[in-house]
């Protein structure tokens, strides 16, 4: 895919988002600050992302949850003032699903490790970058090399999404009792099943490394 | 004849501001995006934005301020959220002025705090007032084309 976007003899550059499988990468944007939040739209915009700009991290989970295959990634800023759920309990419910990048202002390493262990795929800092935008389509495709690895489907057979009353509804595939039957393939998905969240984490930060080794400069 | 010299105006009045830093590199981004991109007034949209929230932050803050008891983490998260923006426009002046206001809600300094809000806002309307020239300028480069 990425090679497709660097063919050479193309008339015109291939932006990464658009050699993108299934066609341009969706991205959903969250932040309180209008001027960032538009700011953040326009690059992503520039650089061929589809937006979805929402205004809250409440905003932003009613979108996830109305349209569960309509992104591909989640950016999200950490620290709000207005009612309603945060940063950080918004990326519990999107992690699951989605590649998320949190953004902030300038904030401890603490808090850094706190997003990264919770299941963020980056921590950005503002002002965000254009180049940092540009490239986050990166996180997406790390995710579904680490998904199709682990053998499970990007887009979940073992996922669990969160409704926002916190009740669990289980996608096809696992129970929970963890008991396989006698077919493989649910075995196979209840081993997936017992990786504890730092394991999965290590192996995504492994993958993501992986890639960015083998990128061009 | 008066475009040109509009222009010039402009650009003499923006790389002032650059000058005496009231903008940093983030205010170039935000210019090269508008130029390479199909949105005009993308700039002048951005920073509107962030003189309406930095407006109401900073009465926020004062509010606060003024209570009996000072509620010095709401006080935090407010000038968290105005470097972030004046961050995400460039104003650099502003910013700053939010970085020297951490000391003393730190150390729940109420009279540091008024203070610092007291610079914070001078440097807020300096830059305000210098947006806004280079606004007027725009639009009288629009109307001249």
């Amino acid at each position: 895919m990425e090679n497709a976007a660097f063919a050479s003899g193309a008339g015109m550059a291939v932006f990464p988002v658009q050699a993108y499988p299934g066609g341009t990468m969706r991205v959903l944007a969250v932040e309180e600050d209008p001027a960032c939040l538009t700011a953040l739209t326009e690059m992503l915009q520039r650089h061929g992302y589809q937006v979805t700009a929402k205004a809250s991290p409440e905003e932003g989970l009613r979108a996830l949850q109305e349209n569960l295959e309509g992104f591909d990634l989640v950016m999200t800023v950490v620290r709000t003032q207005g009612p309603g759920i945060d940063g950080f309990e918004f990326l519990k419910h999107a992690a699951q699903r989605y590649p998320v990048i949190l953004f902030s202002g300038v904030e401890p390493a603490e808090t850094k490790m706190r997003g990264m262990l919770e299941g963020a795929c980056a921590f950005l800092t503002k002002p965000l970058r254009d180049k940092e935008v540009r490239d986050v389509w990166q996180h997406v495709v790390a995710r579904r090399r680490l998904n199709a690895a682990s053998g499970a489907d990007a887009r979940g057979s073992n996922v669990v999404v969160v409704r926002q009353d916190e009740t669990v509804a289980k996608k096809r595939g696992l129970d929970d009792s963890g008991e396989g039957g006698s077919d493989g393939r649910t075995a196979k998905k209840n081993r997936l099943n017992s990786w504890s969240e730092a394991e999965l984490h290590a192996a995504f930060v492994k993958a993501v490394e992986q890639l960015r080794g083998t990128e061009g400069n | 004849m008066a475009a040109v010299a509009l222009k010039n105006q402009l650009n003499a009045h923006i790389a002032s501001m650059f000058a005496a830093g009231f903008l940093d590199k983030q205010f170039q981004e935000l210019q090269i995006l508008q130029d390479d991109g199909s949105s005009p007034g993308f700039v002048s949209e951005v920073v509107g934005l962030f003189i309406d929230d930095a407006e109401k932050i900073t009465g926020l803050i004062a509010g606060l301020l003024d209570q009996p008891v000072v509620d010095f983490d709401k006080v935090d998260a407010l000038v968290h959220q105005l470097k972030g923006s004046s961050a995400s426009v460039g104003a650099q002046r502003v910013k700053l002025s939010c970085e020297q206001f951490h000391s003393y809600y730190e150390a729940k300094n109420r009279d540091g705090c008024v203070m610092a809000l007291a610079l914070l806002r001078n440097e807020f309307y300096d830059s305000r007032s210098k947006f806004q020239t280079m606004f007027q300028l725009e639009q009288q480069i629009e109307a001249c084309s």
